[in-house]
């Protein structure tokens, strides 16, 4: 037997395997990209109060998302504890008064939508929009939160 | 004693004491929740045992060579000392002092096994490939038993399951003759074969650390499943060993062995999906490339003119400097894919939270817990475990669907994150072929 024949089976069989794994997508990992805040959603119909509010606070985050240059899922993330909230603005060289401002905004265009489709009372709208107004961002999330024990 | 039978527990001694190189992998996390130190910090409980045995094979090895048979009792007496201070340590220090001392228990025995085992096979080649083969058998099982152990009972029984065994080896050892002790030739170590054992062990830390953390870490398979799933590699081994006639020149076996061990690690690179069936093509080539080179590289390092006893030292050495070198090269490559892909699963997975079809007002709730269980598992020195999330939550097809999405995202990002270490591993175990290629022309 030639002495070559055991290295190019060996490099065949090696570049095989490596050639069908990466035919089959390895090394084509992406995550799952998230969509720009800044491209208006379609607004969906919401069917009952939960759904409502669900549907006002996703595009509240797009708003918010898009005038903080950030994507809504990292504005989330930031919002689950104060602390994340300042590591957040820090990191995006924001104040925590540009952030609240912006939360407030997002509520404000999502509350506009909202009277835009319908989808809510013309009293909740208003009630809503003096809470916003009036409230700081922090405490809207806390109002959110407790709103989950109350309707989930 | 049989030779047949003594050749079998010198085996057995050689298996049992390179487990030990690997045993831990998976007890990790545990040993970390149980003494106040970091990360990095308890890994040296994985290192300390590999560069200990680096350092002090070929002091062991001429010390071999004066009483093997006592040698290899006192290596096997301190080597179950050491488990069983080990296996009861109260302190972290304790456990890394006592694993240092049983990897010289180990280095004892290791070498001691290589000059009783030539002498009980009574051939040097066939010995040979007989130790190499069940270091490489021991080293790929050990993070799966030692998984399995520390689920079952503990990861202090890790250890404390190796002091009966160890002891149980003292039925090898025989008189050593008394006659005049020789002084050892002049030995020095043949560079090229073990510089090139060195960089293919390092390269092989990729299939027996990382492989098996992928598979219980990364994908959450049992200790026990990712035990089977892992003999693959030594069976191959083990098949590819007494099937390849040992006629064929050495740098032939070498040089296809160790393409073929690149071939393997390669693809373990490429993996096209996460799930363990993924592993068996690339685990059998590397299984047949480290049958073929390893015990060939060996024989190769041990033809040099000297003691073959102080070669075997000089081989034991650089296998383990290769370890050492691989878990420190490919370690921080590993955490730092790691991190850079769980920020990315992490914002997929929130997007995918905000548009599941889950209860609205839950889904901050259930992104703030994900995001817990990812803090909690970073403290622990884990993977985040997703399932825990939705366990107090309603079991309906919204909340399901909903764990697969993020279960898939994280098993991608993970999966992923293991094909730069598998591809830098890939690398270093070709890079062997260097040090051969430039090497004055020896005999085959």
């Amino acid at each position: 037997m030639r002495r070559s024949v055991p290295f190019v089976a060996a490099l065949a069989a090696s570049a095989a395997l490596i050639g069908s794994y990466a035919a089959l997508g390895g090394a084509s990992y992406k995550p799952t990209p998230v969509a720009s805040p800044c491209t208006e959603r379609a607004w969906r119909n919401p069917d009952g109060l939960e759904a409502t509010v669900e549907q006002v606070v996703l595009t509240a985050l797009d708003g918010a998302a898009c005038s903080l240059g950030v994507s809504r899922e990292d504005l989330v993330l930031a919002l689950r504890s104060r602390s994340s909230l300042e590591a957040f603005a820090h990191q995006h060289h924001i104040s925590q008064a540009d952030a609240a401002r912006s939360i407030r905004d997002g509520l404000d265009h999502a509350l506009d939508q909202a009277d835009a489709h319908a989808a809510l009372p013309g009293f909740v709208s208003s009630f809503a929009r003096r809470v916003v107004e009036s409230v700081d961002a922090w405490r809207l999330i806390d109002v959110l939160e407790s709103l989950r024990g109350l309707i989930g | 004693m049989r030779n047949r039978l003594r050749a079998g527990l010198l085996a057995v001694a050689v298996g049992l004491a390179l487990a030990d190189s690997s045993i831990v992998t998976l007890a990790l996390p545990r040993i970390l929740g149980r003494f106040d130190v970091g990360i990095t910090t308890v890994a040296w409980v994985l290192t300390s045992f590999n560069l200990v045995l680096a350092v002090v094979a070929v002091p062991c090895a001429a010390i071999v060579r004066r009483r093997p048979n006592a040698t290899f009792a006192g290596g096997a007496v301190l080597f179950a000392g050491a488990s069983l201070v080990c296996g009861l340590a109260p302190a972290f220090a304790v456990l890394l002092s006592a694993r240092c001392v049983q990897a010289v228990g180990a280095a004892l025995l290791v070498v001691a096994a290589l000059d009783l085992g030539t002498e009980a096979i009574g051939d040097r080649a066939r010995a040979i490939r007989v130790w190499v083969l069940a270091g490489v058998v021991g080293a790929a099982l050990g993070p799966a038993v030692g998984g399995i152990l520390t689920d079952v009972l503990g990861w202090r029984w890790i250890f404390l399951a190796q002091v009966p065994l160890a002891l149980v080896l003292l039925a090898a050892v025989r008189r050593d003759s008394a006659g005049p002790l020789t002084p050892a030739p002049r030995t020095r170590p043949l560079p090229a074969p073990n510089i090139a054992l060195l960089l293919l062990s390092g390269g092989l830390v990729a299939a027996l650390f990382l492989l098996v953390l992928l598979l219980v870490t990364g994908w959450r398979m049992s200790p026990a499943a990712a035990g089977i799933v892992v003999t693959v590699m030594p069976l191959s081994a083990l098949v590819a060993g007494r099937v390849v006639p040992q006629t064929v020149a050495r740098s032939v076996r070498i040089g296809s062995g160790v393409i073929l061990v690149g071939g393997g690690l390669g693809a373990l690179a490429l993996l096209p999906h996460a799930g363990w069936a993924w592993t068996i093509v690339p685990q059998i080539f590397i299984g047949i490339g480290v049958g073929v080179a390893l015990a060939a590289l060996t024989e190769d390092a041990m033809s040099g003119p000297g003691d073959p006893v102080l070669h075997g030292g000089w081989t034991l050495a650089a296998r383990h400097a290769g370890v050492v070198l691989g878990l420190l090269l490919l370690a921080p490559v590993l955490t730092s894919a790691l991190d850079r892909n769980k920020e990315d699963a992490i914002r997929s997975g929130a997007a995918k939270v905000l548009d599941s079809h889950i209860p609205p007002l839950d889904k901050l709730g259930v992104a703030r817990d994900v995001l817990s269980e990812v803090d909690v598992s970073k403290k622990q020195g884990s993977l985040p475990d997703v399932a825990k999330v939705f366990a107090d939550r309603p079991a309906n097809e919204d909340y399901s669907s909903l764990e697969s999405a993020l279960v898939d995202e994280l098993d991608r990002a993970v999966t992923s994150a293991f094909s730069r270490p598998f591809a830098l591993a890939a690398a270093l175990a070709l890079a062997a072929l260097i040090p051969l290629a430039f090497r004055r022309r020896e005999p085959a």
